[in-house]
C-alpha cells in the first residue's frame, strides 16, 4: 500500500535529464536521496521517487524517450514522518 | 456523534490504566496492569478483557494517551497525557479550574488548569530525578518496594542528598549506606530529593496559591504528599482513584468524541 | 558518481566513517522531507543539493580552487561574506547539525558542550565532510565562550582567523567592529592575493543584499494565511544558503519565491485552514538538524518563520551601498551587522522586540523558543523571552534539545500538548 519507486542512476546529470521528461509528462515524481539499501555500489547521490500510481506511465516515459536510468527499486514503507530517525 | 461509552486507556512507562465512562460519567469498568515490556501486546490485552458493553461497537468512542499512545491500533484518536491529566483531575476532584502535579514512571508533570483545559504546562527533560523511575531504582538499593521506601520514610529523620541526578543520587545513597546511615534516614532523603526535584521543575509554576492536586502513581503514598506540601509551602491534595487521572481524562475527551 | 569516491580520497577524508554518514541521510530526507504532500515544485533544486549534498558543491569549490580562489570556511552570521567575496574568495557555512559529528567532538571537548560546537569539531578532526577539508581557511568569531575555546583546538589542525565581535552594542562598540571588518579585509586580501577595492565591495555588498532580498521574499510568503510552504522546505532553503554561491541561491529563492506566490493567489496551502502557525526562536538549526521542525510539523502545527541564524537573522536588514571610500563601506557592513540580536550582547532587548515583531507579522499562534543543550546565553534568554511573550497574551513553549533521537518522544509530548492547548 505504501510502496515507493526508486529510479537509480550513474550520475545526477541522467538523473536531472529523467526529472524533465518526467515533469513535461505530468509524470509526479521527487528528485529524492537514493536509499542505501538499494544503491549497491552506487555512490550517495540523487534518486527520483515514484509513487505507485505513476511508476507505470514513468516507465513509459523512459522507453518512449529511451532515457538513460540505472535501476529500478521498488520499496515498502520507505517515508515514516513519525520515526524519529534524524542524523 | 456522541458515543454513549468512552474508554480511556493511558499506557505509562510501568504501567497502563483504563477508565470506561457512561455518557453521564459513572465509572462503568476500571483496569490496572504492568505495561511490560510490549505496549502493543498490552493494548491488544486490555481490549479482549473490555466487559461486553464496552467492546467496540457504534457506541463506544475510545482514546489513548501516555507514552504508548501510538501503540492502541483500536483508538479513535490519541491525546496526550499533559492534556488528559488536566482533564482528569478537573473530573476527579469537581473543580476545573487547579493546579496539578502528576508524578509518573518516567515524567513528572505540572500542570496549570483552567475551565478544563491546559493553561501552562512543564516537564522534566530525559532525566529521571524527581519521578517514578528515581523512586525504584532507590527502592531497589535498600532493598525494599517503592511503597516499602515510602513508608520507611515516615519514621527517619531529616536526610539530604544533594543531587538532583539519578545517577549521582545513587552514588550518594550507596555513600551513606556505607556510612551505616539508617535505612529509615536514607528513605527520607530519597522522598525528600523527589520533593525537591519537583519543585525546582515547576519554575514558576510553582508559588500559586491554594491546593495542589497530585496524580499519578505517587498518589497513593502519604509521606510523597507531605514532603511535597512542605517543599512547595502548599497543601497537597489527593484522591485514590487520582492514579488513573489520565484515563479519566481520556474517557472524558472519549465521551466527547 | 564514482567520481565523488576519488574526490573524497583525495580530500583526505575518512571513507568508510564517511559511508554510515550517507547511509542515514535518504532515511531522514525520506520521513522529514518526502513523506509531505503537495510541496512546492521549485523545492527541486534544493532537494538535488541535498541528494548531493557531499558532491555537487564541494566539486565546484574544488574547480574554483584549481583557479587560484581561495575558500573561507565560516561558523556565524556574523563574519561578512561581503569583504570575501570582494576579494574573489568563496564563502562556505562549516557548522555542523548531525549527531553523527558529536562522539568526535566529545573526544576532545568537555561533553557539556553544545552540540553544534561538539558535532563541527568532530566532522574536522573525523574527516568526514568534504566542506570541512576543502576550506583553506576558517574564520571564527567570539559569539560565545565555547566556540572561542573550539577554535583554539581546530586551529591546530587548520588555519584559523579570529573576529572579535562585540558583546554590547553602545557606539563604540559598532567603531570596534568596523576596525574588526577592516582588520579583516587586510587578512582576506593577504589570503587571496587580491586587493579589495571600493568598486569590488560595493559590488559584493550588492550581491549579498540581492540573496538576502530573495529569501526575504521566501519568508514574506510565510507570512500569508494560505501557508503555501512547510516549515521544513523553507528551513533546507536557508540550511543550504550558507553553503550555495550566492547569485545561484538568490537566483533560485526568487524562483521559489514566484511559485510561493503564485500558490498564495491560487489559494494553495500545505496545511488545511486553521493549522496552529508557529514561530520557532533560539539556536541555530545546522544542516541536518530537522528534528524540531519535523516534530512540530508532524503534531498538527506549521512552522512560520525561525527567529534564528538559520533564519530571520541571516536575512534581515541590507547593508547600505552608497559610500565612496572603503572607510564608509565598512562602518555600513559594522552598522548592518551589528543589528543582528544574537544572544551573545547585554543587554538584548532588540531581541524580545523582534520575536514580538515577528509573531505579529507571521500571525503566529505560539512560539516555541528552543534552545540547543549547554547554550547558556540562548537558554538564560528563555526567562525574559517568555516573559515578554506572555504578557502580550503569546503562548511560549520553552524547549532544550541536542542533537540525539532518543529526546523525541519526549519532545512529541511536549509539543503536541503544546498544539492541543493552542487548538482549546
Amino acid at each position: 500500500m505504501s510502496e515507493r519507486y526508486y529510479i537509480l542512476f550513474e550520475n545526477y546529470e541522467q538523473g536531472l535529464a529523467l526529472h524533465d521528461l518526467l515533469d513535461e509528462a505530468g509524470v509526479m515524481n521527487r528528485i529524492a536521496p537514493a536509499p542505501s539499501a538499494a544503491r549497491g555500489t552506487l555512490c550517495c547521490g540523487m534518486s527520483l521517487l515514484v509513487g505507485p500510481d505513476m511508476i507505470d506511465r514513468a516507465k513509459e516515459v523512459i522507453s518512449r524517450e529511451n532515457a538513460v536510468y540505472h535501476s529500478i527499486v521498488s520499496m515498502e514503507n520507505p517515508l515514516q514522518p513519525m520515526r524519529d530517525r534524524y542524523c | 456523534m456522541s458515543g454513549t461509552y468512552g474508554v480511556g486507556i493511558d499506557i505509562g512507562s510501568t504501567c497502563a490504566k483504563t477508565v470506561g465512562m457512561s455518557a453521564d460519567g459513572e465509572i462503568i469498568w476500571r483496569d490496572l496492569r504492568p505495561t511490560g515490556w510490549s505496549s502493543v501486546e498490552t493494548a491488544e490485552a486490555i481490549r479482549k478483557d473490555l466487559p461486553d458493553v464496552l467492546k467496540e461497537g457504534s457506541s463506544v468512542r475510545f482514546v489513548a494517551t501516555g507514552y504508548g499512545r501510538v501503540s492502541v491500533p483500536y483508538a479513535d484518536k490519541c491525546v496526550t497525557e499533559i492534556s488528559c491529566h488536566a482533564k482528569g483531575a478537573a473530573f476527579i476532584f469537581g473543580t476545573d479550574t487547579l493546579e496539578v502535579i502528576d508524578i509518573g514512571g518516567q515524567d513528572t508533570k505540572l500542570i496549570s488548569v483552567a475551565k478544563g483545559g491546559v493553561l501552562e504546562f512543564a516537564m522534566n527533560d530525559k532525566c529521571s530525578a524527581g519521578t517514578g523511575r528515581f523512586l525504584e531504582v532507590m527502592a531497589n538499593l535498600l532493598s525494599v518496594t517503592p511503597s516499602g521506601l515510602c513508608s520507611m520514610a515516615e519514621k527517619g529523620s531529616e536526610t539530604r542528598i544533594s543531587s538532583l541526578c539519578t545517577v549521582f543520587a545513587e552514588s550518594e545513597v550507596i555513600n551513606l549506606i556505607g556510612r551505616g546511615t539508617p535505612r529509615e534516614n536514607i528513605a527520607w532523603a530519597v522522598v525528600d530529593s523527589i520533593a525537591q526535584k519537583v519543585k525546582t521543575q515547576a519554575g514558576k509554576l510553582g508559588p500559586g496559591e491554594g491546593p495542589l492536586y497530585l496524580t499519578g502513581g505517587l498518589c497513593d503514598f502519604p509521606f510523597v504528599r507531605l514532603r511535597l506540601g512542605k517543599a512547595f509551602g502548599r497543601e497537597v491534595l489527593t484522591r485514590p482513584e487520582a492514579r488513573f487521572a489520565g484515563a479519566y481524562g481520556a474517557a472524558v475527551y472519549a465521551l466527547a468524541l | 558518481m564514482a567520481d565523488y569516491v576519488k574526490m573524497w580520497e583525495n580530500l583526505g577524508m575518512d571513507l568508510e566513517s564517511h559511508d554510515t554518514l550517507c547511509q542515514v541521510l535518504p532515511v531522514a530526507v525520506g520521513d522529514v522531507f518526502m513523506s509531505q504532500e503537495n510541496r512546492p515544485k521549485a523545492m527541486d533544486f534544493w532537494d538535488l543539493v541535498i541528494s548531493e549534498v557531499h558532491g555537487i558543491r564541494p566539486a565546484e569549490l574544488i574547480e574554483e580552487q584549481k583557479k587560484g580562489r581561495k575558500v573561507f570556511g565560516t561558523f556565524c552570521v556574523f563574519v561578512p561574506d561581503e569583504v570575501i567575496i570582494a576579494a574573489d574568495g568563496i564563502v562556505t557555512g562549516l557548522c555542523g547539525g548531525s549527531q553523527f559529528w558529536v562522539p568526535g567532538g566529545e573526544a576532545v571537548l568537555p561533553k557539556n558542550t553544545c552540540p553544534l560546537i561538539k558535532a563541527s569539531v568532530g566532522a574536522r578532526l573525523g574527516r568526514t565532510c568534504p566542506f570541512f577539508r576543502i576550506a583553506d581557511v576558517y574564520v571564527g568569531e567570539t559569539t560565545c565562550d565555547g566556540k572561542k575555546k573550539a577554535y583554539e583546538i581546530l586551529g591546530q589542525d587548520v588555519p584559523m582567523y579570529i573576529m572579535d565581535v562585540p558583546q554590547m552594542k553602545r557606539p563604540k562598540d559598532i567603531v570596534k567592529w568596523k576596525e574588526e571588518i577592516a582588520d579583516f579585509a587586510l587578512k582576506v586580501e593577504e589570503i587571496t592575493g587580491n586587493k579589495v577595492t571600493v568598486e569590488k565591495l560595493k559590488d559584493a555588498i550588492r550581491i549579498i543584499n540581492e540573496k538576502r532580498k530573495a529569501m526575504k521574499r521566501v519568508y514574506d510568503a510565510r507570512r500569508s494565511e494560505c501557508l503555501p510552504i512547510s516549515g521544513r522546505d523553507a528551513l533546507l532553503m536557508t540550511q543550504i544558503s550558507f553553503f550555495d554561491d550566492p547569485e545561484r541561491c538568490a537566483k533560485m529563492c526568487n524562483r521559489l519565491a514566484d511559485e510561493l506566490e503564485e500558490r498564495i493567489r491560487d489559494g494553495v496551502s500545505v496545511v488545511p485552514s486553521g493549522t496552529k502557525r508557529i514561530l520557532v526562536t533560539g539556536t541555530p538549526l545546522a544542516v541536518p538538524n530537522w528534528k524540531l521542525h519535523n516534530i512540530i510539523e508532524t503534531s498538527g502545527a506549521a512552522v512560520v518563520c525561525e527567529e534564528m541564524c538559520t533564519g530571520t537573522r541571516y536575512f534581515e536588514n541590507l547593508v547600505d551601498d552608497s559610500g565612496e571610500t572603503l572607510d564608509e563601506l565598512f562602518m555600513a557592513l559594522a552598522e548592518r551587522y551589528m543589528k543582528n540580536n544574537c544572544a551573545c550582547f547585554t543587554p538584548n532587548p532588540g531581541r524580545i522586540q523582534d520575536i514580538l515583531r515577528l509573531a505579529k507579522e507571521y500571525k503566529a499562534d505560539g512560539v516555541i523558543d528552543c534552545s540547543l543543550k549547554f547554550c547558556g546565553l540562548y537558554d538564560i534568554e528563555k526567562k525574559s523571552v517568555a516573559e515578554a511573550l506572555k504578557a502580550e497574551g503569546i503562548p511560549v513553549l520553552s524547549l532544550e534539545t541536542d542533537y540525539e533521537d532518543s529526546d523525541a518522544g519526549q519532545l512529541r509530548t511536549r509539543i503536541e500538548a503544546f498544539v492541543e492547548m493552542l487548538n482549546g
